[in-house]
């Protein structure tokens, strides 16, 4: 069993250290959001929605030192922009390092409305100051896509105005998680705070479900690094068929 | 809509003509594999071809001429001529096993999800309208299952199986889901599964979805069709990652 830790350890390590180059680019640049969105509200007193613009090179910045997060950008309360319904400044990943803006419905009435205030990474985030992740959760008038979101705090002299983060598809994430999973010789998962499967190395554990009715010999392992409730679950291989 | 945003212009960048043609190609192939177009059944012409995939007449063409080549098809003269089909395609073992790679988790754990919502659907919808004849021409259908020996036979025994099911139903809305189901995964499945270990616990599961409906126990039927769509999707997803990730837990 203690050979199972230690390989369980090590691959939690690896995705810690993945997850802790990601959180702390994010932090770098939620203050170079909050240097961009100063100068851009000038003497103004108050954010326009028109001023969030500025933070597009921030975005685009993050984008090219990560590879698998698909989109980036800024989200503030709708009490933070003149509008009163909130402000999402989100840049996708275009062709050939270009960033295209993406638009988000933010009028109540309408049937595509972005309700985003209710969302973990907005509504934990603003209301703990701390880094969060929520999914995969399908980004229903969002993305459309079946993704994470990372988010940190966005500050504004000394307030907390928002959250600053980034979308990745779950595909996408699949591709730096699996590596470091398959190391692991048991039937492994990376799973939320909530139990939610992120990924798994076998059929046994599949992304989306809950974990549920674990064996009494399966062993967890939390993911060091920015305090986001990653565990790893491991447990004896047992074959479907 | 005036502004695309970033998702959305992804969604209406143009398809390169030879993909299209390609696609033409697997679509009118894989259908023939899985009998939903049967040797010595005409294709409709050229341009009726081309409005209903919505490409150019050249595009089809091109497509005709690679299954011609193929010997799948032949373009006949005179008053009852037209194209017919006269072939079966050869199973394209490299290009199956290249659709399954490209596919991630998400997208296979999302592809059983459709077939388990479909089945049950199908399932409960069979127990209130099926008749008792309906149960012995399903077991039947399942019983041909035994007699393949090839993997093409088996995908066809399968095909035929799933299908039922949802003719069973009454539903033409649910047929159709379940073809477009079929047809994109148990192709792909045949490859991973072989005849001599999987067929018969294959036509094993069919049975006793068969016993389950035919005593009509819904909890029953409902599990049997959970857990055989179930382990079919365990194998793709280990065999797609024992190839993509040698090293792991599945690989023996």
């Amino acid at each position: 069993m203690s050979e199972a830790r230690g390989g369980l350890e090590r691959a939690s390590k690896a995705i810690g250290d993945l997850f802790a180059a990601v959180y702390d680019d994010l932090t770098t640049m939620a203050l170079a959001c909050e240097r961009e969105l100063r100068v851009a509200r000038g003497t103004k007193v108050e954010l326009t929605e028109r001023h969030l613009r500025a933070i597009q090179p921030a975005a685009a910045t993050f984008l090219n030192r990560h590879a698998f997060p698909v989109a980036a950008g800024i989200v503030l309360g709708p009490d933070l922009a003149d509008n009163n319904v909130g402000a999402v400044e989100w840049w996708r990943r275009g062709d050939s390092g270009s960033t295209q803006r993406i638009v988000f419905n933010l009028s109540r009435e309408d049937p595509g409305f972005y309700d985003f205030v209710t969302y973990e990474w907005f509504a934990e985030v603003v209301s703990t100051g701390k880094p969060a992740i929520q999914g995969p959760y399908l980004d229903y008038a969002g993305m459309d896509k079946y993704i994470l979101t990372s988010m940190v705090p966005l500050s504004l002299d000394g307030m907390l105005i928002g959250t600053a983060g980034c979308d990745t598809e779950v595909r996408e994430l699949e591709t730096v998680i699996m590596p470091i999973l398959r190391t692991i010789p048991e039937d492994a998962a990376l799973v939320s705070k909530f139990d939610r499967i992120i990924l798994g190395n076998s059929g046994r554990f599949l992304v989306g479900n809950r974990v549920v009715a674990l064996p009494k010999d399966a062993i967890r392992c939390e993911i060091p690094g920015p305090e986001l409730g990653l565990q790893l679950v491991a447990a004896p291989r047992a074959r479907h068929v | 809509m005036g502004v695309l945003n970033g998702v959305q212009s992804q969604v209406f960048r143009p398809l390169p003509d030879v993909l299209r043609a390609e696609a033409i190609v697997d679509r009118l192939s894989s259908a023939i594999t899985l009998g939903l177009l049967r040797q010595g059944e005409q294709l409709p012409v050229e341009n009726q071809l081309a409005v209903m995939f919505g490409v150019a007449t050249a595009t089809v063409r091109d497509a005709l001429q690679t299954l011609r080549e193929q010997g799948i098809i032949e373009a006949r003269r005179g008053r009852s001529g037209g194209t017919f089909i006269i072939g079966a395609p050869r199973t394209n073992l490299e290009s199956l096993r290249q659709r399954l790679l490209r596919l991630s988790m998400a997208e296979l754990r999302d592809m059983e999800d459709e077939q388990v919502a479909t089945a049950l659907a199908a399932v409960r919808l069979i127990i209130g309208r099926a008749f008792p004849h309906d149960f012995d021409r399903l077991e039947r259908i399942a019983r041909t299952m035994g007699e393949a020996t090839t993997p093409e036979s088996c995908v066809r025994a399968d095909m035929r199986f799933h299908s039922e099911l949802a003719v069973l139903s009454q539903s033409e809305r649910l047929l159709a889901t379940q073809m477009r189901l079929l047809t994109e995964s148990i192709e792909i499945m045949w490859t991973v599964l072989t005849v001599e270990a999987d067929r018969d616990w294959t036509m094993n599961d069919h049975l006793v979805i068969v016993a389950a409906l035919r005593s009509r126990d819904l909890i029953a039927a409902e599990r049997a069709v959970r857990e055989h769509i179930s382990r079919d999707f365990y194998r793709l997803v280990a065999a797609r990652l024992d190839v993509l990730y040698p090293i792991g837990p599945t690989n023996e």
